[in-house]
């Protein structure tokens, strides 16, 4: 049953956003021929300039929008009107819940994943076109190459970190597309008693909570860098000079590398308190879904 | 074991009472009318039954089981507002019934849509107030379900399609299953129901078959109504 | 004004069942519609309808032939003996009637010959 309802839900959603990624993915190729086409150096920075603005927006809006559907959908297909009809159905009430974050989280990594596209197109057409980006000028398949060696030599000793950093990331992303439907159907469930502008409530409360942690995750993060300024390799630097950044990738990854311990550090923090949050909520969400379910 | 067996079932919102204790056996087979004024807890006791509310106190068993998966499955409701998403059509609503409930009957479904005049290509938002209404009547009654809630059915429907419901619930009756009908528009159904259950203020103040309160009081359930709840 | 029938609903529709005989829209021997048909033909209650034809039964307008139906009696006497005897209930009713409206036996006998005329 629970992939019956999956089903539904995935088919909502499938209404819409398709239709912003392809607009998202052809405005992304567009900007990518215009990239690969223009031949004039000036042209091409201004092109490149104008438009960047409402690229961002583009990538920004197709993250809003998954969102925005999904909160949608969570409200008003559990806790309006739809919802006598969702929670009369022969099925579980937790799996009506569940159906909905499985899917919000499905959506959320396709829309990232449209989005990376998105960028990652205009900016590899961009290190092509774009001469002397490393000191011999070479062709696009080299440079990378380069890089990569380069970035290797200055993390050394290293690697075990790096690739556990990599997974943290990989996690962090895969919990944050749990995190808004898991807390925002919470933040429903607990309001839903309440029969007059609950879907206010429930908004409020969940942006006004996001927001919160937010703040929280920033101020722990420069907490930890300044704690590590105390703590970072000394065999690493801990600066790095502005051509560093362009000519020698050596140097760069030696300050990634020292950073590391930092970074790590500090994605386990907000990872730990994403994951509990999001795990929190699903529990509630569920117990009050199942158990003390009031339509009113 | 009556079909529907309710036992001290309360419902109380901040200690206000909605349900105040209700005993009310429910057996299979009958076509039984929830009556009483607004507000006297028809909707919230369909609700408790249907799993869309949770009791303060007290029980409520269909066919033996607490309101879940199970009883779902038996139970057809059909509540006064309307439920359905806005953007489908109706026939996907018909395969989404047919989806979800193994007693649904599509082409019954179908068929009475044909009759009604309702074109199932039609998205749910094109469509009127009344043509949503019967398209909920004829989605829940293509169900064979064991028990059928209808929660005030005829009340904001013109007569003709007052008649076609109430020759609908007579034609689906059978002897396995039951139909409870909330209404305040008694005398439009009384012919039709087996038992009559008057209830006040959340509790039941009267429950009998239809021809024992004639007989009892020399009134029809309708004229004894006005006379218990006069205001 | 519409005053509803306070009568047992059963109990209307053995009335109205030996009308539709009376008149000849059910003749003897024809057989009748299905409990379920009945209960749609006059929306009501098929436990109900059920109930009245019970009773029917035992009045003997009717007798059920197993596997087969329900059907209208062919013996006549039993016929004209409902006929005979609602005929004089509808009698008793409109001299009552006239009488609630201040018109006594006699003077009600004497309009109606008037009327014939």
């Amino acid at each position: 049953m629970l992939g019956k309802l999956m089903k539904y839900d995935m088919k909502y959603m499938a209404r819409i956003l398709p239709w912003l990624y392809v607009g998202g993915l052809a405005f992304s190729a567009l900007m990518t021929a215009f990239i690969l086409v223009i031949k004039d150096a000036t042209l091409l920075f201004l092109g490149i300039y104008a438009s960047y603005f409402m690229f961002i927006i583009a990538v920004e809006a197709i993250s809003v929008c998954s969102s925005v559907f999904m909160m949608v959908r969570i409200y008003k297909n559990m806790f309006s009107d739809e919802g006598y009809l969702t929670f009369t159905l022969p099925v579980k009430n937790g799996d009506v819940l569940n159906s909905k974050i499985f899917t919000g989280a499905i959506w959320t990594f396709i829309s990232g994943t449209v989005a990376v596209v998105m960028i990652a197109m205009p900016i590899a057409a961009a290190s092509y076109k774009l001469p002397k980006m490393s000191a011999d000028g070479m062709g696009f398949g080299l440079l990378i190459e380069s890089i990569i060696k380069q970035f290797s030599v200055g993390l050394a000793g290293n690697e075990a970190k790096l690739i556990i950093f990599i997974l943290l990331v990989i996690a962090l992303i895969a919990v944050s597309a749990f995190f808004a439907p898991a807390f925002y159907s919470f933040c429903c469930a607990v309001t839903h008693k309440v029969k007059r502008a609950r879907a206010f409530a429930s908004v409020g409360i969940f942006i006004g909570v996001s927001y919160g942690i937010g703040l929280l995750m920033s101020i722990i993060t420069v907490i930890v860098e300044i704690f590590g300024e105390y703590v970072s390799d000394t065999t690493g630097v801990n600066t790095i000079t502005p051509t560093a950044l362009i000519y020698d990738t050596s140097e760069l990854s030696a300050y990634f590398g020292s950073r590391l311990n930092i970074m790590t550090v500090e994605l386990l923090i907000v990872g730990t308190v994403m994951l509990t949050i999001t795990v929190v909520s699903w529990i509630v969400a569920n117990r009050i879904v199942n158990k003390k379910l009031n339509l009113l | 074991m009556a079909l529907i067996e309710y036992r001290k079932l309360t419902k109380l919102y901040k200690n206000v009472p909605a349900l105040n204790g209700i005993d009310l056996d429910i057996p299979a087979g009958r076509i039984v009318g929830l009556l009483g004024p607004n507000g006297s807890g028809k909707t919230t006791l369909i609700k408790l039954t249907v799993g869309l509310l949770t009791p303060t106190a007290g029980t409520v068993m269909i066919d033996g089981f607490a309101p879940g998966p199970q009883t779902k499955a038996i139970t057809a409701y059909l509540p006064e507002r309307s439920y359905m998403s806005e953007w489908m059509t109706v026939s996907a609503f018909v395969s989404y019934f047919a989806d979800f409930y193994s007693d649904f009957d599509k082409n019954k479904a179908y068929e009475m849509l044909s009759r009604l005049g309702i074109d199932p290509k039609r998205t749910l938002k094109t469509l009127s107030k009344g043509t949503k209404e019967k398209v909920q009547l004829v989605l829940v009654m293509s169900r064979a379900a064991k028990v059928y809630f209808l929660d005030e059915p005829i009340a904001g429907v013109d007569p003709a399609a007052r008649d076609y419901i109430l020759n609908t619930i007579i034609r689906n009756y059978s002897e396995n299953a039951s139909v409870v009908i909330s209404t305040h528009l008694i005398s439009d159904i009384e012919n039709v129901l087996d038992d009559a259950v008057f209830l006040r203020n959340g509790q039941v103040i009267l429950a009998d078959s239809a021809d024992n309160i004639r007989e009892k009081s020399g009134k029809s359930v309708d004229m004894l109504f006005r006379e218990v709840f006069r205001c | 004004m519409y005053i509803p029938d306070s009568r047992p609903v059963y109990v209307q529709l053995i009335d109205r069942i030996y009308t539709m005989v009376l008149s000849g829209q059910y003749p003897p021997g024809a057989k009748l519609p299905t409990v379920r048909e009945l209960a749609e033909l006059m929306q009501a209650n098929p436990n109900t309808v059920q109930k009245a034809l019970y009773y029917l039964e035992e009045q003997k307008l009717i007798y059920t032939q197993r596997t087969v139906g329900k059907f209208i009696t062919e013996d006549k006497d039993v016929i004209e003996r409902a006929r005979g005897s609602l005929a004089r209930a509808y009698i008793i009713e409109f001299f009552q009637k006239m009488y609630m409206i201040g018109i006594d036996v006699p003077e009600a006998k004497k309009m109606i010959s008037e009327k014939e005329d």
